[in-house]
């Protein structure tokens, strides 16, 4: 939906456009543009000061704001499933999925060419682990080169930190990106 | 990629562990935009209370609901979106208790924005009239108007956050502009 123009046939947006310049000649002569400059010029002004006052207190959350939204979120804990580990004469072993997802993570860090963006566990039908991960790889390299060594770091890591063996891997390339 | 947060770590970082249910990325996520947000949200309904209870239902559905979103470069409008149409919730809720919209117990607290005593006189009481002003534009018109006014979003940005294309946004920040230039006019 369009906005009505003035009487004189000018844009509304235009006399917007230019209230930092002087008025053009048209603008200087019609009365339609001079009120609309005018009007316009108090609504840039009144704005500004506005802006000016973002930071203000009445605009400002209550202290305790951010730290009760932090304590609910922790109350709903998304995500806690258990998987068992190592089940052996000596008994069980199950950790946590945070603590898989965690491991993963923290052993993929150091390697330059890759962002991680998820970290996805699943239980296969032996009651195996199965890992989706999901990278951001940057420009130039070469993805299965890449995605192999992402694989291997992970098993790796799982089977060193957590004695879990993983039945298997994925690895998807989410994006590409320069950085 | 954004810096956010003491530690420095960039949004896409914080918003990709948050999605993988780390609570430490998602707490410097909240401190980064809960003041941003309870900023819009308090000029789309004048009220601290409701404001403070948009920001945080909008904070916990964005905890449950952040696996499911497929770009984290769009955490920004994503959460911005829930914000607002919290907001317009509220509004709704507000609007069908009220019994009559000018009943002074009622009254949002634009009156109470009074202007700073030692600002100028004039610029006080304009703003406070464009204050009003803007508190009598529609909700859409409204919230456009201050995303790009207040919050100097562009078109992109806004329309992905109110759910409409770019054109449709300069259309109503134009409206919008047309009523406040038409209510200053007529104040003095």
């Amino acid at each position: 939906m369009a906005v009505e123009r003035l009487a004189c046939g000018r844009d509304p947006d235009d006399v917007w456009e230019g209230l930092d310049r002087g008025p053009d000649e048209h603008e200087r002569e019609c009365p339609t543009c001079r009120a609309a400059r005018e009007s316009m010029i108090k609504v840039r002004d009144a704005t500004l000061t506005m802006r000016e006052r973002n930071d203000a207190p009445e605009l400002a959350p209550p202290v305790n704001l951010a730290s009760s939204i932090k304590s609910l979120a922790r109350v709903q804990v998304r995500r806690d499933r258990t998987f068992s580990v190592v089940r052996d004469d000596a008994g069980e072993l199950t950790t946590s999925e945070w603590a898989v997802v965690q491991t993963v993570r923290r052993a993929l860090d150091p390697i330059e060419e890759i962002r991680v963006q998820r970290v996805r566990i699943s239980q296969t039908s032996s009651g195996g682990l199965a890992l989706t991960i999901l990278i951001i790889i940057s420009f130039g390299q070469r993805v299965p080169k890449v995605a192999d060594e992402v694989r291997a770091v992970a098993e790796h890591e799982l089977r060193r930190q957590l004695r879990q063996a993983v039945e298997r891997v994925d690895v998807r390339v989410g994006d590409i990106r320069e950085w | 990629m954004n810096g956010v947060g003491s530690s420095g770590q960039d949004e896409w970082t914080l918003v990709t562990r948050a999605q993988d249910g780390d609570l430490e990325a998602f707490g410097a996520l909240v401190d980064h935009y809960s003041p941003k947000l309870f900023r819009f949200a308090m000029r789309l309904l004048f009220n601290r209370a409701d404001a403070e209870d948009a920001v945080q239902d909008a904070a916990l559905q964005a905890w449950r609901k952040l696996p499911d979103l497929e770009d984290p470069d769009a955490f920004s409008a994503w959460i911005y979106r829930i914000t607002r149409n919290r907001c317009s919730e509220i509004q709704r809720v507000a609007a069908r208790r009220a019994t009559d919209p000018w009943d002074p117990t009622e009254m949002p607290e634009a009156s109470d924005h009074r202007p700073n005593p030692q600002s100028q006189v004039e610029t006080g009481e304009a703003l406070a009239e464009l204050e009003q002003l803007i508190q009598g534009l529609s909700d859409d018109l409204r919230a456009c108007w201050v995303l790009a006014e207040l919050e100097e979003m562009t078109y992109q940005e806004i329309a992905e956050i109110v759910g409409t294309t770019r054109s449709t946004v300069r259309g109503r920040i134009a409206r919008a502009r047309a009523q406040l230039a038409k209510g200053m006019a007529e104040w003095q």
